[in-house]
């Protein structure tokens, strides 16, 4: 009985998903190249001038003596993740007031539409991975323990991408602020986590600080294992993957309080 | 029965809090506590309805009596604030005229996905897109997307989605209203020939034609509770009842009426008693008469009568306006009685038939109603005759004399 609800809502969910980027690409005329070419002309600039204007570059360590990486594929990694979890936020905080004829008028759960935003981002995360290990690839630094890291770090960052989408999509009709302080918040994340630069070019005592922004816990592990094959401080991921799970069970008890009343103020 | 259910509410309240800020609002989802009787806006009071296989059920209310809210409730798409819904079986909801479609999606692509929500696979929409397509008949524009749509082809689409993801029940909120003539047929046509296979509906209208047509059960709704449940005749007469108690409360409101306490809200300053029938001869035909008395419980004004009759369809055969044909009472005394008689010509047609009456004293150009007997009698036909339906209209076929060379 209970997979028999479920089953059904899930390939609605997937539907649901498929449509919107089909709407999104559909009215253009380049279609889903744009699902490569976002990513691909940030990169572009953003190696342009970070990486040859200021001259950034990321030294691996894992051989005592240290060997250059370049720019554009650790930048890749935290670039991929951070148009994620913006996507993420800004889509989940006014997603039921902008789905607003199936919040009032379609009669399947709203955990579908919560749901259905999530692997719509998810594809556009899928397809940035895709990018960022064919870089890999080319550049000669995927390895297989590197391989398996990235597959745990991916799993933790979809339970934290999970939770927060939740936790915003039951807020955001409730607080309208909601909206306008966190597409703030990610302007300054963008420059608070290690995307653009390396961790180390922080001073220590900053460093641990710097552990704080749920941003550098999904970037630098990640960037770890794809680009230097390492783990990187296991103690932080797993941490990192409990928080998660809480956030995301925080944000289920949040979630499961609010979806009576949501569609009385949408 | 048990067998039969397919859709169980229980004790459905629907409370909403306009009044209150969002933030008040989730603080008081998450946590709890209470909420001041003063930002409580009710809109259903505690509601139980069972709906089985094979029923039409007709929701009646005026505008605001909570029939799209119970709707929504019993669709799931509105969760009540207490009570339960148990739904046993597919249910497609049409609430207001879009279902839930995208409008940048085109027609093809909402009924996708319309059959989608309902649960139907790829295969199975592949397999029922052309007849979707075939009876909602809007031609090109199936391809074309909703935003170009008239409003009567977004409802001939929901509905023709509605009628083809064989659903239990169908719960359809309006939607035919806006429709065209020719349309309206065919989805009352649809749902005629539906009804005779078996399908189970739920459908809300002001139209109480339709209601008294279609429908196998009717439902009053009045200020968020249920007045009345059953037979479809008496659901209708009771609407009626309800909006012309209110109709004189409305037009009245603040500048003459005085409220009586009580169930009628009318002030019943005068009254309509001992309501007989009787048949008569006159010169020419027979007559039915019916003899009432008023009598005034207080000094009224002068007071003007209607009546009319129905038959047992809830179709007025005919209704008389008193004031009309210039009969005024000009005034009574307190106590004071008068005895009226209204007659009618003897044409009606074998069957069942109902006599209502009303009574309203006049205060400048403003009828205000004091009395109202609905269906305060009824009387059977009971003759032979070659002719069917309500009136005699004097028919008859012979040859025509053209052919009798």
């Amino acid at each position: 009985m209970k997979l028999k609800f479920f089953t059904p809502n899930f390939k609605l969910a997937i539907d649901l998903a498929l449509r919107d980027l089909e709407i999104k690409y559909k009215r253009s005329f380049l279609g889903w190249l744009w699902l490569l070419l976002t990513p691909l002309c940030l990169l572009g600039i953003y190696t342009i001038i970070f990486g040859k204007v200021f001259g950034i570059e990321w030294q691996s360590h894992v051989t005592n003596k240290s060997e250059s990486v370049g720019f554009s594929l650790p930048f890749f990694v935290g670039l991929a993740i951070y148009l994620m979890i913006s996507d993420l936020v800004n889509s989940s905080t006014s997603l039921f007031v902008s789905k607003r004829t199936y919040v009032v008028k379609s009669p399947f759960p709203l955990w579908v539409l919560w749901f259905a935003n999530l692997i719509r981002v998810g594809v556009h995360g899928a397809v940035a991975l895709l990018l960022v290990i064919g870089l890999a690839i080319i550049q000669q630094r995927f390895t297989l323990t590197g391989a398996v890291w990235m597959f745990i770090n991916i799993l933790n960052i979809a339970v934290f991408m999970a939770g927060l989408s939740l936790l915003l999509v039951s807020l955001g009709p409730f607080i309208g602020d909601i909206s306008e302080a966190i597409r703030l918040l990610l302007r300054v994340l963008f420059y608070a986590t290690p995307i653009t630069y390396p961790l180390s070019l922080i001073d220590e005592p900053f460093q641990e600080w710097m552990w704080l922004n749920p941003l550098t816990n999904m970037v630098v592990p990640l960037r770890s294992a794809i680009v230097f094959g390492v783990p990187g401080s296991i103690w932080k991921i797993a941490s990192f993957s409990l928080s998660s799970i809480v956030l995301f069970f925080l944000a289920y008890w949040v979630f499961s309080r609010v979806k009576g009343v949501v569609s009385d103020v949408v | 029965m048990s067998s039969d259910l397919l859709l169980s509410a229980k004790g459905i309240n629907k409370t909403y809090s306009s009044s209150m800020h969002p933030i008040a609002t989730l603080r008081h989802a998450l946590f709890g506590g209470k909420v001041s009787k003063r930002d409580e806006y009710p809109v259903l009071k505690n509601i139980d309805l069972d709906i089985c296989h094979g029923e039409t059920v007709g929701i009646l209310g005026r505008n605001g009596a909570g029939k799209t809210t119970l709707l929504g409730i019993l669709g799931n798409v509105i969760q009540p604030t207490s009570g339960r819904v148990e739904r046993y079986g597919r249910i497609a909801t049409l609430l207001g005229l879009t279902a839930g479609f995208n409008v940048n999606f085109t027609g093809r692509e909402n009924a996708y996905l319309f059959c989608s929500i309902q649960g139907l696979t790829r295969n199975e929409t592949d397999q029922r897109i052309d007849a979707i397509s075939d009876f909602a008949d809007i031609g090109r524009y199936f391809d074309l997307p909703i935003r170009t749509y008239s409003s009567g082809m977004q409802a001939r689409l929901a509905f023709s989605c509605a009628v083809h993801v064989d659903a239990e029940l169908i719960i359809i909120d309006e939607t035919l209203a806006v429709g065209d003539a020719n349309f309206r047929m065919k989805c009352y046509d649809r749902i005629g020939q539906m009804k005779r296979e078996g399908q189970t509906f739920l459908l809300v209208s002001h139209n109480q034609n339709m209601v008294a047509n279609f429908c196998t059960r009717g439902i009053v709704l009045e200020g968020g509770a249920k007045i009345f449940d059953g037979n479809t005749m008496e659901a209708v007469e009771e609407y009626k009842r309800i909006r012309t108690e209110s109709m004189g409360d409305s037009e009245l409101e603040g500048k003459l009426l005085k409220r009586n306490d009580g169930k009628s809200k009318l002030p019943k300053d005068v009254v309509i008693r001992d309501i007989e029938l009787e048949e008569r001869q006159e010169t020419e035909e027979e007559v039915g008469v019916i003899s009432a008395t008023l009598v005034a419980r207080r000094d009224v004004g002068p007071v003007s009568v209607n009546f009319g009759i129905r038959n047992q369809h809830g179709i007025v055969v005919c209704a008389l306006d008193g004031l009309q044909t210039g009969f005024i009472i000009s005034g009574l005394k307190k106590g004071e009685r008068k005895n009226i008689e209204m007659q009618f010509s003897k044409r009606l047609l074998p069957g069942k038939y109902y006599f209502s009456t009303t009574v309203h004293e006049l205060i400048g150009d403003v009828k205000k109603p004091q009395d109202l007997r609905q269906n305060a009698m009824s009387f059977e036909v009971l003759c032979d005759s070659a002719m069917s339906g309500i009136a005699d209209l004097g028919m008859g076929v012979k040859l025509a004399e053209a052919n009798s060379e």
